[in-house]
């Protein structure tokens, strides 16, 4: 996004997978929305949680402006109770970030700061690819599988 | 070498880390391959839990780190000093069983930031660590052999139960 636009979504994408989802802001910490598409396009290994049940998990976000808040002082939910679809950032700060995507159901009743959600439209294609990075991670073979995040123009 | 410079190498490796997997991991994780003898008796199982488990606090000590710089109160000195005392200690120890390269990394950048007076650039500097130490943990994760915990299901009541039957009839 240019020219001081506010982005109503940007896309999530997983090239190998040849899936994508829009990704909007949900009613809180739309400023860390807003931050994360001046970020954009950033490109990451897409993990998969082995302990919290059904989360699209990646580690290795890294950013090119700092995100100076402090999680402490963010919105957040409790990431077994939250809509699926929705983004929490996990041991985020500076120019590194952490970043769950819940997929089904999650049983870790602790709370992440959550700030966008995955379009209802796309939340089908969300669970496809979902449940084909959950079939790759407890495989025998490993075919990587990236996760690429876009601005609309992207 | 100075700051900029060391800052520099790890940057470059960060870009590449995003589409390629680190040697070391592919090398410890991927095929069980231990050039140093880690791993006593030659298993890997101590391997992946010790030191994967340690990589994991490194990035976690980081991360704490970083934090504390994002506050104002937080001097360089004060982020150099928990750099110096929360470092060392892991990180040697992955050098030592699989992550010679993170650990030199890490070494550089304690040898480095005694120089350093201004506060930006020691969180700069940090940062391409953290991002680095993210890299390398993000591929662990992967590539770990998850498949084996399909062996390992949560016990269920009625396998309990089972299982007392057959040990109160034996």
């Amino acid at each position: 996004m240019g020219g001081g636009q506010v982005a109503e979504y940007f896309v999530m994408r997983w090239p190998e997978l040849d899936k994508q989802v829009r990704v909007k802001p949900i009613e809180q910490n739309r400023e860390v929305f807003d931050w994360f598409v001046e970020n954009l396009p950033i490109k990451a290994l897409q993990g998969h949680t082995v302990v919290s049940g059904y989360g699209l998990f990646s580690q290795n976000l890294g950013f090119k402006k700092m995100f100076a808040w402090r999680e402490k002082d963010l919105a957040k939910d409790d990431l077994s109770k939250m809509p699926e679809g929705r983004l929490a950032f996990f041991m985020t700060t500076g120019k590194v970030g952490n970043l769950i995507v819940k997929w089904g159901e999650m049983t870790e009743p602790l709370s992440y700061v959550t700030w966008a959600e995955v379009v209802e439209e796309d939340k089908t294609t969300l669970a496809e690819v979902g449940k084909k990075t959950w079939s790759i991670f407890i495989g025998i073979e490993k075919p990587i599988v990236h996760v690429e995040f876009v601005g609309v123009e992207g | 070498m100075g700051w900029q410079e060391l800052k520099a190498e790890i940057d470059t490796e960060n870009e590449r880390l995003v589409d390629e997997a680190p040697e070391e991991v592919v090398k410890v994780v991927r095929f069980r391959i231990e050039h140093s003898g880690a791993g006593t008796d030659g298993q890997i199982m101590g391997t992946w839990f010790y030191t994967l488990t340690d990589v994991r606090f490194l990035v976690a000590y980081l991360y704490q780190i970083i934090s504390a710089g994002m506050d104002p109160a937080f001097t360089a000195d004060q982020l150099k000093y928990m750099t110096q005392q929360m470092m060392p200690g892991a990180g040697a120890y992955v050098g030592y069983s699989g992550f010679p390269s993170l650990w030199q990394f890490i070494k550089g950048v304690i040898d480095v930031m005694g120089e350093m007076e201004d506060r930006d650039d020691l969180l700069e500097l940090l940062n391409s660590l953290y991002l680095y130490a993210s890299h390398i943990n993000a591929h662990i994760h992967y590539y770990f052999p998850w498949c084996i915990s399909l062996n390992y299901p949560h016990r269920t009541a009625e396998q309990v139960r089972e299982m007392a039957k057959l040990i109160a009839d034996s």
